[in-house]
């Protein structure tokens, strides 16, 4: 793990190093997703409060239905560079970041069997990206890497343990990634464009769950390899009018192929991903319709389409610097296909302030 | 240009040739599989493919009896649910057993009487001698015979399952010999067979639910009510016994009385004086 280390850390000094003192911007984005019932639910259990009546009012919804919540808040500073790696790259970003996810399942009807987790972690990022010019043809990339720590909290039991009084398991939670993003963007003409993406990040986790048997425990030195590779083909209709007419066909293949990606890395340690499941969970095909303008405030993009095997839709309105996302997806939570679904609705609200 | 147009290709190339075979243990398939159909609810599914392969009948014995429990129609958080529902009246046990309280209870908090529990369960114990109900309950002892060895859980579980049927019998006895008093009339020479029959049946029952208990506590009689602070069985650190209200240590009692080991006339006798007992013990006022 030492050159993995190493890396980051030069990742690290390097972003440091090559900030430009003005001419940056601040993205902050907030995102909730469904909502923490299950997790509620799993506490007032564990406090030991409940009677089994209440537990299977509370659980009736969860059976075979795998709940999950996430909520994440981020700020990230990016920056123009300085120095010799201007050539190579044109802005430096620092970012921090909060991430809390909560979920569960319960099985079995007769003997229900609950198995549930909260993870809350807090995360420092940063690295150099390269960036082209709108509307002109280019690479762009990105050279990352990011830091996290938090807490997990682990039940796990049958209906019968959580009767009594009951303690979770609870254990302090670190993380080590790498942000690797590679794009092409082609202009082929003024109505015709492609989008190519892929992002590669490898993250090592660490906590005090070995061998604990628990579903959703994150084992000490877990590796996790999330990878995502993305084409879109957008034709822009000509038209004299503005606002414009946009549209595009998505393909995406990863682990989470979702036109959108916001699930956290914690996800991917929680539900031990495999960097190759079932092919049929990698894929994802949809389409997509946006509505903008250069010299209008307003712009929609709506998507729709089967990612993962999971029916998806979302919207997102920009309005001036200020941006609203919300989305429903399917993710899976098996190395299969179609197997264990976690549908995710969600609301995002970002905005940019330029220095 | 070319090389663009190259690298998803070759990305995706890569991809498809480091798929790896994700295919899990098949046991381990057919459990998810068996224990999804629980979820939905799909007993008959889950017995016809557990019965209808020799190797998930060896490797899934609990699945099994789950499967006829659930298709019996007794599960036990919705079972301990409707217990603590209001209830309905009912003439025959508000005579057996009447006071009580048939609002909606907090299971967490009140405490009632353990009568008007056994009001309660009445209403609602499936039959013990329901085809499906009772081959659960053989298959869950066949499966894990010892309690020693056996996860708590499951003695748990078959603990509840042992009570309901000791107390479906005793309460089924109970209603069937109030109604015989209330027409004034005695009981028939088969009432008496099939009510001493019932009784052993009933007696053995209970001893199995107190071996479980030993080893599943209090957690059988919250698990089965619903209520956590009226446990049916109490631990005394020396033995786990059935509450006296229960009225089971006279079942036991009875059956275990070397006199009353054989029909007769003179058991006949016995067996009424003790259902007298058992009915006025039911019958006692409750305290407000």
């Amino acid at each position: 793990m030492t050159p993995y280390i190493s890396m980051i850390s030069a990742i690290l000094l390097l972003s440091t190093s090559c900030l430009a003192a003005d001419g940056g911007s601040v993205d902050v984005i907030g995102l909730y997703g469904q909502g923490f019932g299950f997790w509620s639910t799993v506490n007032q259990i564990t406090q030991g409060n409940q009677t089994p009546s209440n537990v299977l009012g509370l659980l009736d919804s969860s059976f075979d239905h795998p709940q999950e919540g996430i909520a994440s808040l981020q700020i990230r500073v990016q920056s123009p560079i300085n120095g010799d790696f201007r050539e190579f790259f044109n802005q430096a970003y620092f970012g921090l970041g909060g991430d809390a996810l909560a979920g569960g399942v319960a099985v079995n009807r007769i003997l229900p069997q609950i198995q549930a987790y909260d993870v809350y972690t807090g995360h420092l990022d940063f690295g150099l990206t390269e960036q082209p010019k709108p509307h002109e043809s280019g690479f762009e990339y990105r050279l990352g890497s990011t830091l996290g720590a938090g807490n997990e909290t682990l039940v796990s039991g049958s209906v019968v343990d959580l009767l009594d009084q009951y303690s979770p398991d609870n254990s302090a939670l670190f993380y080590t990634g790498l942000d690797l993003y590679l794009g092409y963007e082609s202009h082929y003409s003024e109505q015709l464009s492609s989008h190519y993406r892929l992002s590669l990040s490898p993250t090592l986790f660490t906590t005090d769950h070995t061998d604990s048997g628990a579903q959703y425990a994150i084992n000490s030195d877990q590796f996790n390899f999330r990878w995502r590779q993305e084409n879109e083909w957008t034709v822009l209709l000509d038209s004299a009018y503005e606002p414009s007419l946009a549209f595009g066909l998505v393909t995406i293949l990863g682990q989470q192929p979702t036109p959108v990606t916001f699930l956290p890395r914690t996800w991917d340690a929680i539900h031990n991903i495999e960097a190759f499941p079932t092919v049929g969970q990698l894929i994802g095909l949809g389409s997509k319709i946006s509505i903008y303008g250069s010299n209008f405030p307003l712009g929609l993009t709506l998507n729709g389409g089967y990612y993962g095997g999971y029916f998806g839709a979302g919207a997102t309105l920009h309005v001036f610097m200020v941006q609203v996302m919300a989305g429903t997806y399917g993710v899976e939570q098996s190395g299969g296909y179609r197997e264990e679904e976690s549908r995710i609705a969600f609301l995002s609200i970002g905005g940019r302030i330029e220095l | 240009l070319s090389f663009k147009r190259i690298i998803p290709f070759l990305v995706l190339a890569a991809i498809l040739c480091g798929c790896e075979d994700s295919s899990k243990n098949n046991q381990d398939e057919q459990q998810v599989r068996l224990t999804k159909m629980l979820d939905e609810r799909r007993y008959d599914d889950v017995i016809h493919l557990i019965e209808s392969d020799p190797s998930a009948s060896a490797a899934f014995p609990d699945l099994l009896a789950m499967g006829y429990l659930g298709k019996s129609g007794f599960e036990p958080l919705a079972f301990a649910e409707n217990i603590l529902a209001a209830q309905t009246a009912d003439p025959a046990l508000d005579h057996l057993i009447a006071g009580c309280d048939l609002s909606a209870l907090d299971g967490a908090s009140v405490q009632p009487q353990v009568r008007c529990v056994l009001r309660r369960l009445w209403a609602h114990l499936p039959d013990p001698d329901d085809v499906n109900f009772a081959k659960a309950r053989d298959l869950f002892r066949a499966a894990y015979p010892t309690a020693a060895s056996t996860p708590v859980q499951y003695n748990v579980l078959i603990g509840v399952v042992e009570s309901v049927s000791v107390l479906s019998r005793l309460g089924r006895i109970a209603l069937q010999y109030d109604a015989i008093n209330v027409s004034q009339t005695l009981p028939s020479q088969s009432d008496v067979d099939r009510i001493f029959s019932q009784l052993k049946l009933a007696a053995d029952e209970a001893l199995r639910v107190l071996t479980r208990a030993s080893y599943g506590g209090s957690k059988i009689s919250g698990l089965l009510t619903g209520l956590k602070k009226v446990p049916l069985i109490q631990n005394t650190g020396i033995t786990v016994e059935w509450l006296q209200a229960t009225e089971i240590p006279l079942v036991i009692q009875f059956i275990n009385d070397p006199n009353n080991g054989v029909e007769s006339d003179v058991v006949k006798a016995a067996l009424l004086q003790f259902l007298d007992q058992v009915i006025a013990g039911l019958q006692a006022p409750v305290a407000v």
